[in-house]
Formats: C-alpha cells, sequence, structure tokens
C-alpha cells in the first residue's frame, strides 16, 4: 500500500506550482465545479462558533457595571463604603476567632 | 514576479504557424495534401489560400475567403486554430511530463466522473494545466474512459429525465454493474473475465496497452478481456500493414487483461459462434466511430448489427460529431427499429477527445474523437401471462 500512496503524493504534487505552492490551474478547473457549494457549507459550519461568540458578546454587553462605584466619589459614599469594609472586616476577625 | 516562460512551454502564440510554412514536414505534407485534394467551399475550385487567422488552407483565393459569410459568422477558424495549434504542439518536441500515468488508485480514494477535469485530478494524472496538455492525453484516454464512465457505478449519465439513460438502458447497466462490483455481491463466484468487444476497431486498436489498464485500475478485482474485431485491427508495425488472419491473435497483459484482434468481420465470427455464448452480465459492446451510415460500410454493417442485437448485450456507440450520430441513430432505427431498444439517447460524451481533428479532404469538417455517444441493445421478450 505504502508504494502506490507514495507514487500518488509524488505526482499529487505537480498540482502545486514549485515555490510558491500555488494551486496549479487544473486543480481550479477541477474545483470549479464544488468551489460554491463547499463555500456555503463553510459558512454555515462557520456560523456556529461565530453565532456562540455574538452571542456570548452581546450577552456580557447587557451588564453596564453600574454596581461597581467608580472616583470620584461623593463622602457620603466614601463613609458607607466604610462602614461596610469595617463591618466585613469585623465578621472575618468573628470567624477567626470562633475556629481557634 | 513571476520567471520568464520558457519555450517549451506551450502558448497559443508560440505553436501558430501557418500549416504549408509549418516548421514541421508532416504538416506541409498535410497542407500540400489539402491543396491538392480539398475543394473551396465558395467557388468549388482547388485550394490556393491560406486563412490568415487559422493558419490553414480553406479557400481558392482572398475573395473566397472574405466572401464565406458562414466561415466568419460561425467562427470556424477558431475551431481551426485548434487544429493547428495542437498538431504543432505534438511536434514541438517538448518533454511530456503528462504521460506519467497513474497505477492502482488507493481504496480509499473515490474517482470524479463529472468532467475530464475532475477525473484527472482525482485519479491523480499529473497537472494538465493547459487546453495542450489536456487534447495531447484526452485524445487516448478517451477510449477506456469513455468505456468506464458509462459503465462506472458513478457514471455521469443518469436515468431520465436527469439524463439521456433510458429505464432499459438501467437495465443493462445493472446487469453489467453486478459483475464489475464483486464486492457488493452475496455470492463470490467469478464465471470467466467481462468482454469487451471492440466492433470495427481501428485507430484504438493500436493504443499501447498501459492506456486500456486504466480500465483495470478502475475496477479493481475484476478480469477483462478486451476483443478487438474488424480487418484493420491488427497493425504489424514489422511489415507496416495491417495483418487478417483465420485465428485471433492473443496478447496477455496481466491477469487482469487480456488482448484478442479478431482480424475478421464480426458477422463472420458471430456465424462461426466464436463468441457464443453471449451474456449480457459479462460482456459488452463499444463501436467507437462505426459510421453505420456511411455508404463503404453499411453492407457490413447490415450483416454484422443482426449478429449484435441477437446477443441482447448492450452496444454503445461514438460518432465523431452532431451530424455523424444523428446520421448512425436514423439509419439504426431506419433499418433495425423494430427490433432495438435504445439504452441511451445520443448525447455529447462526457469524456470525448478534446483535441480538434479536421479531414483533409475538407478542411472544414471538423470533428473530435468521440465526441457524442448513444446506445442501443436488440429486444428482449419477456414471458406474458395469458388468461384462457
Amino acid at each position: 500500500m505504502l508504494p502506490t500512496l507514495a507514487r500518488f503524493a509524488a505526482r499529487g504534487s505537480s498540482y502545486y506550482e514549485n515555490g510558491s505552492y500555488r494551486m496549479s490551474p487544473a486543480m481550479i478547473r477541477a474545483r470549479r465545479p464544488y468551489f460554491w457549494r463547499n463555500f456555503g457549507t463553510f459558512l454555515i459550519i462557520a456560523s456556529v462558533p461565530l453565532g456562540v461568540y455574538l452571542y456570548t458578546f452581546s450577552f456580557l454587553h447587557t451588564d453596564d457595571l453600574e454596581d461597581i462605584p467608580v472616583p470620584p466619589l461623593s463622602d457620603e459614599q466614601v463613609q458607607e463604603l466604610q462602614k461596610e469594609y469595617r463591618k466585613e472586616k469585623a465578621e472575618q476577625a468573628a470567624a477567626e476567632s470562633r475556629k481557634d | 514576479m513571476d520567471p520568464p516562460a520558457s519555450p517549451d512551454q506551450p502558448t497559443v502564440e508560440n505553436r501558430f504557424h501557418p500549416w504549408d510554412q509549418s516548421p514541421s514536414p508532416d504538416l506541409r505534407m498535410r497542407a500540400a495534401t489539402i491543396k491538392a485534394k480539398a475543394k473551396c467551399p465558395v467557388t468549388h475550385k482547388d485550394i490556393n489560400y491560406t486563412c490568415p487567422l487559422s493558419g490553414i488552407p480553406t479557400h481558392h483565393s482572398r475573395e473566397a475567403w472574405e466572401h464565406d459569410e458562414e466561415y466568419h459568422k460561425t467562427k470556424k477558424w477558431e475551431i481551426l486554430k485548434k487544429v493547428n495549434i495542437y498538431e504543432h504542439d505534438l511536434r514541438s518536441g517538448r518533454p511530456f511530463p503528462e504521460f506519467d500515468f497513474p497505477t492502482d488508485q488507493p481504496e480509499d480514494m473515490l474517482v470524479n466522473f463529472k468532467t475530464w477535469d475532475t477525473y484527472l485530478y482525482t485519479r491523480s494524472f499529473y497537472s494538465m494545466d493547459t487546453e495542450f496538455q489536456l487534447a495531447v492525453v484526452t485524445k487516448m484516454l478517451t477510449f477506456p474512459t469513455t468505456i468506464a464512465s458509462v459503465l462506472h457505478q458513478f457514471s455521469p449519465y443518469f436515468l431520465q429525465p436527469k439524463g439521456p439513460i433510458t429505464m432499459e438502458g438501467l437495465k443493462s447497466l445493472a446487469a453489467l454493474r453486478y459483475t464489475l462490483y464483486p464486492e457488493n455481491r452475496a455470492s463470490t463466484i467469478r464465471e470467466r473475465p467481462v468482454r469487451i468487444f471492440l466492433l470495427n476497431a481501428k485507430s484504438e486498436s493500436l493504443l499501447p496497452p498501459h492506456i486500456w489498464k486504466e480500465l483495470a485500475y478502475l475496477f479493481p478485482g475484476v478480469s477483462f478481456e478486451l476483443h478487438f474485431i474488424g480487418p484493420e485491427c491488427y497493425f504489424d508495425r514489422e511489415k507496416k500493414r495491417f495483418i487478417v488472419k483465420d485465428t485471433p491473435i492473443v496478447q496477455r497483459l496481466d491477469d487482469s487483461m487480456c488482448f484478442y484482434f479478431h482480424t475478421q468481420d464480426f458477422h463472420v465470427l458471430h456465424e462461426a459462434q466464436d463468441f457464443f455464448p453471449y451474456d449480457p452480465y459479462l460482456d459488452v459492446f463499444f463501436c467507437f466511430h462505426p459510421r453505420f451510415a456511411a455508404e463503404e460500410l453499411s453492407d457490413t454493417w447490415k450483416k454484422a448489427v443482426p449478429g449484435l442485437l441477437d446477443s441482447k448485450c448492450a452496444i454503445f456507440s461514438t460518432g465523431y460529431h452532431k451530424q455523424n450520430v444523428d446520421s448512425d441513430y436514423n439509419w439504426l432505427v431506419e433499418n433495425f427499429g423494430k427490433d432495438l431498444d435504445i439504452l441511451m439517447e445520443r448525447t455529447k460524451n462526457v469524456f470525448g477527445s478534446t483535441k480538434w481533428e479536421l479531414n483533409d479532404l475538407d478542411p472544414q469538417d471538423v470533428f473530435q474523437f468521440n465526441q457524442q455517444l448513444f446506445g442501443f441493445r436488440g429486444k428482449r421478450y419477456h414471458a406474458v401471462n395469458k388468461e384462457i
């Protein structure tokens, strides 16, 4: 089997131009009747990952991140955040002391 | 960016020479034959004027050439120009790497019979980039490939109304495909080789054996016997003439292919029962350019066709051009219409030669080998239930 395949490959290489590896005119002619249908199949298959990507992209864009405070902040907001922070710290410390 | 074209690379420009000033003595000779024997289509006098567009002597004088409106309107000179450049390319002495033919087809690679291009590509022939390379190779390959394209399971000829095959044709082809694809069959009995009869064989019998071996590569596991029949089927290259013998000349190529040259007419062999029994599952007839309707041949064919129809095997026939195949078809239907079924309507052969040829006796009569194709068979009569 191997010699046949090797011979096949040797002659098959005449379908690519030396050096540039462009398809030869004979290969282009042989593939032409199938070009548009193959291209359609490519579009259908390519639409699956592309659709997944676009859906994820649009889904993530519905989140405008308004719940994250961005400076500059007013004094009231700073105080509220500091209060939240202290409360969190205190809870952490309580939890650690209970563990010991 | 591209390197300059080598003179070995055939182009329309570097292969164009007027035939009467051709660098090749053969073609100067043919130009002289045309001038000596052919008649001008306008003035019906001798031909003396070489058409500057095609480079082929076509008319009596420049005036006649100018007045031949049909010649210019139908662009006949474009085809004649192709005849000219293909003939010069054959004699140009360039290397012919395209004659490096492939051998076995790997089992997992299918052959595509849609066009010559897809066929040569899927069979992995050398890349035929220009019309010149196609012309050189298809003129030889047209004979085995025409046979294979009709019989193969991926044939480009479909059942009517999608294609030219009639219901009767499908019956005959199904029988032959049953034999040609032994791996799809329940029984593995191999009775005998498939016989392909080539009637009135001329140029096809001169083809080198490895061209016919193409059939064995396309139908692996099947053995073939090719029977060339006709007085011009065996050319002795030493004696330089056609040999006629009572016994067939047998040449065995290998296990899968054997050639028989029968140098008598078909009706003689048929009456001597040399080929009995015929089997529509195993035998098929191909007539390449039979010219049934030609006056000089119609007597032989009138004797041969009843035998062909008697065999009930499929018969496929090709023609040089539309008129040729129409006259053959009409001749058959007129003379034997009651006894035959058409298997395949007249259609353009997908695997005809792409090389244009011309008739030296009438340079405007241009043709291609195996350009048209049709099939017929003797009627088969089935048992009919009769209520009494």
